[in-house]
């Protein structure tokens, strides 16, 4: 079971405009993983819409048409993601660990909140963690806890 | 290492009935339907996951903006910083 972070899902819905090699990897793995296997949690789901409705059209200077495009196609998307995949929500144990990782790391490695809740469900359930993010993926490891990497896509 | 289950009576009556007409033991009837029924919902995942990717595919692949943009996804945390205070006014 792969939990699926929100750069994943904005690569996957952006891909006519992000060209590097990379990325196309992780696109190319992410196409691979069954609707079952995908975990999407409800706190990647809150990121991901405020991501794609309000953060894209004004970072990329959208015009209002273009920005109406991204938001039916993000609407589908969550549609689809929220339908046939494997949605999840942390339990205060989970919550209660992420702020332990988060405190942890806030001087040294600085990750975000939501950063810490994927570290800590995956860690909880032994999920496998899909991100692009090199940071979050450093830390993973040091908790020793799996990550999906292109780069070694024998894993 | 074995582990019990429950089941009802009718589906152990079901269970012995196959076992006793084709001289195998329940468990490895029970193994092999489990795995029967694995294949089967692999082979169901695989064509859910071939339709998703042809419906939702296409559709990403149909966006296209007015104006030719580059879009980076290796650090969208720092994209959040684009928000202005006002975007959270209601």
């Amino acid at each position: 079971m792969y939990i699926i972070d929100t750069n994943i899902h904005a690569a996957y819905l952006l891909q006519n405009f992000e060209n590097d090699e990379l990325t196309k990897k992780y696109l190319e793995l992410y196409n691979t993983i069954t609707l079952s296997e995908r975990i999407v949690p409800d706190f990647i789901l809150g990121e991901f819409e405020t991501f794609i409705i309000k953060v894209a059209p004004s970072r990329y200077r959208l015009n209002s048409k273009d920005t109406k495009k991204l938001k039916q196609l993000a609407f589908d998307y969550i549609h689809k993601l929220t339908h046939d995949c494997v949605i999840s929500a942390p339990e205060i144990h989970t919550v209660q660990r992420a702020r332990d990782i988060y405190f942890e790391n806030v001087n040294t490695h600085y990750i975000g909140f939501i950063d810490c809740l994927i570290l800590a469900e995956a860690e909880k359930n032994k999920y496998t963690i899909f991100t692009k993010d090199a940071r979050m993926s450093n830390i993973a490891k040091n908790l020793q806890l799996a990550c999906l990497d292109p780069q070694n896509a024998n894993n | 290492m074995y582990k019990a289950v429950n089941i009802s009576e009718n589906t152990y009556k079901k269970l012995h009935k196959i076992a006793t007409q084709s001289h195998t033991p329940k468990a490895r009837i029970i193994e092999s339907l489990v795995k029967e029924y694995c294949m089967t919902m692999n082979k169901r995942e695989k064509i859910k996951l071939e339709k998703f990717n042809k419906e939702m595919g296409a559709k990403v692949k149909a966006l296209k903006f007015s104006k030719k943009i580059k879009v980076n996804t290796d650090n969208i945390d720092a994209d959040f910083a684009v928000l202005a205070d006002t975007d959270y006014i209601m």
